[in-house]
């Protein structure tokens, strides 16, 4: 418990100094503040007026993809809070970065992924914010016991979906040596697998992102079972708690792969 | 021109070096089309047409949109915010020839480039999921290509003139990502402007934007007659011209400047 407490604090921390220089620059903050939010109002947009002239999407409404858009996009926020250092993480490990980590008494991914939470990321979590509540309006959810219990959830089987994604791939850099920047690459297709509808894909897409790749776990599946959808896998109940099962096992995963990068990394030269 | 057909080649041996980037992007730009072509597939579905354009048009100006898109890569942004930040402007601007057209021939070594590693790949991949893109009429082929180049000139100035922003702002990320993000929506290349509000679309045709995918893209798919697509070159060609002047101004400024700071 004590120990608990300790991390605690020095994710605490971390944060406050993040945020502080982060306000060291007001004007680029400001400047993310304004154009992350416009990205997903392309986004949003993009379904407005198309579905609005079509009527539907695979069977989805404009307010049932406002929703799925939502959660998709909070997720997505939460995740550049908690995540963002693995998508850099190949340059820290070439760059030898990764041996303060070596010298403290505390669990080394912990501090890897604490050291720098990041404050930037409220300028995601915000819009994210905005559309998730926009679409819990529109399509009228019921905030009952067991529907929230599944939201929350699924929110954070998302997030860790997204960031033990993140991290497994970052981690390649500790064995081949070169890293690659995997961001941009990764959100289009979390982007692309949880904005539509997977079901609108043919049958051998679906069963890449649900089997394989498990990206469509993130908000498609868990907000289909909310909407009542029918897709590749319907289940009468608990299609959140797989998401966060999922979340979970990848996230654990993604844990042995970095120690195990780790344990043979070498830093780097001179 | 030697030296700028020699800059060119240099800038093609340079995207050689970078192969995972390459790949990263090809893949990402052939997914980014799957995803758009079966968007629209699904969003048809039973519907026949809509706006005057059907469904398997409307792949077709998907398609053809990301392979423009890959042809349009316009280095010269990040060329000149990293030249500034990082001072090698300095050294660029001592050498002897014009440090825009420099830039312009690193980019049309890019566009050879990506020719090869890019859109013939996409077009590859398109032709097994979607199938070949037609063009209306031969005529209007060749239309496309001259609005396609004329496009291609908007786009580059309207790219150089706002990076020259770089030299009186230090991050110029946010800005950067706004312009990035509102090109993609308002020029057409995602979702054409006909599935927009009217009072939007009517404001949009006084900006640059939709000269350089939307009104290409239209006249490869056939949504106006040779008559019509002749008159819509005539408007490129002016907002070419008239970013030129811009552009030659904002750059007279901006080299100024960087003189007196020293570089």
């Amino acid at each position: 418990m004590k120990k608990f407490r300790h991390y605690m604090s020095v994710a605490a921390l971390s944060f406050r100094l993040s945020m502080q220089a982060c306000m060291e620059y007001p004007a680029a903050f400001v400047g993310w503040l304004i154009s992350n939010p416009i990205q997903f109002l392309v986004g949003f947009a993009t379904i407005k007026f198309v579905v609005e002239e079509f009527e539907t999407l695979a069977d989805w409404n404009f307010k049932e993809l406002a929703f799925l858009y939502g959660m998709s996009v909070l997720t997505h926020g939460l995740s550049v809070i908690f995540f963002t250092k693995t998508w850099y993480m190949g340059w820290d490990i070439i760059h030898g970065e990764l041996d303060r980590l070596r010298l403290r008494p505390m669990n080394t991914l912990f501090q890897f992924l604490a050291g720098d939470l990041n404050f930037y990321g409220i300028t995601d979590l915000i819009p994210g914010l905005i559309l998730f509540i926009y679409g819990c309006i529109s399509v009228d959810f019921r905030w009952t016991f067991s529907n929230t219990i599944c939201m929350i959830c699924a929110l954070i089987g998302g997030t860790l979906i997204r960031g033990a994604l993140y991290l497994m791939f970052g981690c390649t850099t500790f064995w081949t040596r070169s890293p690659i920047n995997i961001s941009g690459f990764f959100q289009e297709l979390f982007n692309r697998t949880n904005m539509y509808p997977l079901s609108m894909y043919p049958r051998a897409v679906q069963f890449v992102f649900t089997f394989i790749l498990p990206m469509s776990w993130v908000a498609f599946y868990p907000a289909s079972e909310f909407m009542d959808k029918e897709s590749m896998i319907t289940l009468p109940y608990g299609m959140a708690f797989i998401t966060l099962g999922i979340g979970a096992v990848l996230f654990v995963i993604s844990c042995k792969i970095f120690r195990a990068g780790f344990r043979q990394y070498e830093s780097a030269g001179s | 021109m030697k030296a700028y057909i020699y800059v060119a080649k240099m800038r093609i041996q340079t995207m050689m070096a970078y192969r995972v980037h390459v790949w990263t992007f090809l893949i990402m730009q052939c997914l980014l089309m799957a995803a758009v072509g079966f968007f629209w597939r699904a969003v048809y579905g039973g519907t026949e047409a809509a706006h005057g354009v059907s469904g398997d048009m409307m792949i077709t100006y998907t398609v053809v949109s990301m392979l423009m898109s890959s042809l349009y890569y316009m280095g010269v942004e990040d060329r000149i915010a990293d030249a500034v930040k990082s001072g090698s402007i300095a050294t660029d601007m001592i050498k002897p020839i014009n440090l825009f057209t420099l830039y312009f021939a690193e980019d049309i070594g890019n566009i050879i480039f990506n020719l090869f590693f890019s859109t013939i790949p996409m077009f590859i991949v398109a032709l097994i999921i979607f199938g070949l893109p037609v063009p209306a009429s031969t005529e209007h082929f060749w239309l496309f290509l001259a609005s396609f180049v004329l496009g291609y000139g908007i786009n580059w100035t309207f790219s150089a003139t706002f990076a020259l922003l770089a030299f009186s702002a230090i991050d110029l990320g946010p800005v950067f990502s706004i312009k990035y993000h509102f090109v993609n929506m308002l020029s057409g290349s995602i979702i054409p402007l006909w599935f927009f509000p009217e009072w939007l679309r009517n404001a949009l045709y006084f900006l640059p934007f939709v000269y350089m995918y939307q009104e290409p893209l239209s006249i490869y798919i056939g949504k106006y007659t040779p008559e019509e697509c002749l008159i819509k070159l005539g408007i490129q060609a002016v907002w070419f011209a008239g970013l030129m002047v811009v552009f030659a101004f904002a750059q007279n400024r901006a080299t100024r400047r960087v003189l007196v700071q020293g570089g």
